[in-house]
């Protein structure tokens, strides 16, 4: 029971951070004008907690996080473009992992990539035009790039943190 | 767990040709939903689509002075009463932003896309 307890505090503690984490990368946005390229901070909250809570937390934290950070700051087309790109991010990144041929950094590209990718694709059903695939070339080399940013940072903090979170 | 694996590279590389393949597509594809607009003395005068067969005679008053014929997905003036001719001697043109202008006449036919492509809003 006492690890279910911890369990709770550390989806709640990591949900914040992921919150923390869209609130700066909103505060400091990126030059390039092209809608939907962004850091994706937060995915470094997802992926730490995929590798040290488990998947069924880190759906939990990916999840709240967008949600709650969403009605925070957001509308409603921003949460469910978020929506989008988080889950197709976290599917991925799950598949990634349990095939077992990809590093930490690979897997952050797969999130990185596969999110704008949902996102692209949510935002073309809305709109309802086929022409936003013209987005796709810069919005993948961005997603790789950013998961590429993201990942070295997630495997520096999961090195760190695995020590003391072990609930894996 | 480690860092790097050799599967992240391929992986990054796999991703760069794909983005590299849509941008060839997009450039070697003659995009549909282009649409011809004919312009006289700087005033729009028609606006027709790059898939329609039609021919459009421009007239300035009563008399016709150039005509802008569309088939098979390009645009091109077939007959003029200008004095060099310079607008019927043009190429067919078929790809956004390319023209065929009439100077005596003041005619302009030009190659737009489709209003698709503008923003309603931005989502962050």
């Amino acid at each position: 029971m006492q690890s279910r307890n911890r369990k709770t505090a550390y989806i709640g503690l990591f949900t914040a951070c992921g919150i923390l984490f869209g609130y700066i990368e909103f505060l400091l946005p990126l030059p390039i004008g092209i809608p939907g390229v962004k850091i994706g901070l937060s995915n470094i909250v997802t992926l730490s907690s995929l590798f040290l809570l488990g998947p069924g937390a880190a759906f939990i934290v990916m999840l709240l996080r967008i949600v709650l950070s969403g009605l925070m700051f957001g509308n409603f087309f921003g949460i469910l473009y978020s929506l989008a790109g988080g889950i197709a991010a976290y599917i991925t990144m799950l598949v990634a992992k349990r095939l077992g041929i990809f590093g930490v950094l690979g897997i952050s590209i797969v999130g990185g990539v596969f999110h704008n990718i949902g996102q692209l694709v949510v935002a073309a059903v809305v709109v309802t035009s086929m022409k936003l695939i013209f987005y796709l070339p810069a919005l993948l080399i961005s997603g790789l790039i950013a998961g590429a940013a993201v990942g070295i940072a997630s495997g520096i903090i999961i090195n760190r943190l695995q020590r003391f979170v072990r609930l894996n | 767990m480690k860092y790097i694996k050799k599967w992240d590279l391929i992986f990054a590389c796999l991703v760069c040709f794909a983005a590299f393949l849509i941008i060839l597509y997009k450039r070697t594809a003659v995009s549909d939903g282009l649409g011809v607009v004919i312009y006289s003395d700087n005033e729009l005068y028609g606006r027709y689509s790059l898939n329609d067969n039609v021919t459009v005679n421009v007239c300035h008053g009563d008399k016709i002075t150039n005509t802008v014929c569309i088939e098979n997905g390009r645009a091109y003036i077939s007959e003029a009463d200008c004095p060099d001719l310079l607008c019927t001697g043009q190429q067919s043109i078929c790809r956004e932003g390319e023209t065929i202008c009439c100077l005596p006449n003041r005619v302009l036919v030009v190659i737009e896309s489709s209003d698709l492509d503008r923003y309603d809003a931005i989502t962050k």
